[in-house]
């Protein structure tokens, strides 16, 4: 089993810290093997919206810097693990910049998939994604515009399995653990 | 000083006018936001994050502004990377008691069904209410791509429900009122059958990669699983 962990979160956030060494210890606990990105100390440019990974060089952004590495590793990894402040109910802009490069790895082309056009894919298979997004108290509104965010987007990038956990800045270490322990179950990653 | 209402359009997408479809949207909303007397300006997100001197001009037209209009394109079911950014500094930035101005976004989607952008647009609202914007709604737009970035009015039937809303909005906003559910309605159904699109979309990848010679390659799989 191996998972990607996209860390989109700021320099100096202690929670989000103290959530990416919960989900290492699940993930090397059941023998998997992760290779953490820690996406804000990567060379990672904005997508320019230029499609040349669809009509120039298929498959690969025309942006040469770290993203290309990443959309790799993500491409030959069983489990997608994003982690992530929720702002503004979505990702932090370290992780949209990322996701965004992704997109080499699916095709320009339409398709129907779940009654809405999506794009096709272009590999046999995709990891599943795992999301941990971080907030600094609970909070319903984000949360759900965060869920819904994540499913839609676990469909335009074909993953088979999706899952979300929130996270709260004030919880205990042990309930973080539980919080990740669950996130990795219920997405396959620590099966 | 005037009583002008000032609207800035801040432009999300990358790209830049002549290929950006948010632009030719939000520019096509500023012409008849100033056919009303409107003071308009536009802004580009990409050049206001590349110095410290673009993002306090930024800022300080937000601050004149009475209106601020968020254009962007639809990238992975949200705002592009580098919007995201803008509005991460724009909120680092604000006073916690911050109030003001007004705010809308207009978000195009590559993708024909509108409600593709709803996530995008509740993103838009909810930075709004964190940092003290008078969010006045938002306009979800399907099939953005399909307008080239040429200016709204050069292109036919297929733009007429974005332009039809668009004026919509511009009258409402032009008199200090939210976006009317009218506009939100016309924009409820895809510009074109998605049957259609699909056809047609589907069609231009392929003319597009004959024309860079790398049609027989458009599908390879270049890493391997």
């Amino acid at each position: 089993m191996r998972t990607v962990l996209l860390d989109g979160s700021h320099a100096g956030d202690d929670a989000s810290t103290l959530v990416a060494e919960a989900a290492l210890r699940a993930i090397a606990s059941a023998g998997g093997e992760v290779d953490t990105v820690v996406l804000r100390d990567m060379d990672v440019g904005a997508c320019v919206g230029c499609f040349g990974c669809w009509l120039k060089t298929p498959g690969i952004c025309v942006i040469d810097d770290d993203a290309r590495d990443v959309a790799k590793s993500v491409i030959a990894a069983d489990i997608l693990a994003l982690l992530t402040p929720v702002t503004f109910g979505g990702y932090s802009s370290h992780l949209k910049r990322m996701l965004d490069r992704l997109i080499p790895n699916i095709l320009p082309f339409f398709d129907k998939i779940d009654g809405r056009i999506h794009h096709k894919a272009r590999y046999e298979r995709y990891p599943s994604m795992a999301v941990a997004g971080v907030l600094p108290e609970p909070d319903a509104e984000a949360e759900a515009i965060f869920r819904k965010l994540v499913s839609r987007n676990a469909k335009n990038h074909h993953a088979p399995v999706h899952a979300v956990e929130i996270i709260t800045r004030d919880e205990p270490p042990e309930a973080i653990q539980q919080h990740i322990d669950d996130l990795l179950t219920n997405t396959g990653a620590t099966a | 000083m005037t009583d002008q209402t000032r609207v800035l359009a801040i432009i999300g997408s990358p790209r830049s006018a002549g290929s950006s479809n948010s632009e030719s949207l939000a520019s096509y909303l500023l012409e008849r936001l100033g056919e009303r007397g409107c003071e308009t300006n536009i802004l580009r997100v990409r050049k206001a994050l590349g110095s410290e001197d673009a993002f306090e001009g930024l800022c300080s037209e937000i601050s004149a502004a009475d209106l601020v209009v968020f254009a962007s394109p639809l990238y992975n079911d949200s705002l592009p990377g580098q919007a995201v950014e803008l509005l991460e500094r724009i909120a680092s930035r604000r006073p916690a008691d911050a109030s003001g101005p007004r705010m809308s976004a207009i978000v195009n989607s590559g993708f024909p069904e509108p409600e593709h952008v709803e996530p995008a647009l509740a993103i838009y609202e909810r930075f709004a209410k964190e940092t003290g914007f008078g969010w006045v709604g938002g306009l979800g737009i399907g099939a953005g791509e399909a307008l080239g970035g040429k200016p709204l009015a050069e292109v036919g039937g297929q733009a007429r429900n974005m332009r039809a809303a668009l004026d919509i909005a511009a009258r409402a906003f032009a008199a200090g009122q939210p976006v009317p559910a009218e506009a939100t309605a016309i924009l409820s159904k895809p510009p074109m059958p998605t049957w259609l699109y699909t056809l047609m979309g589907n069609w231009g990848w392929r003319v597009q990669a004959k024309r860079n010679r790398v049609r027989t390659s458009l599908t390879h799989r270049p890493h391997r699983q």
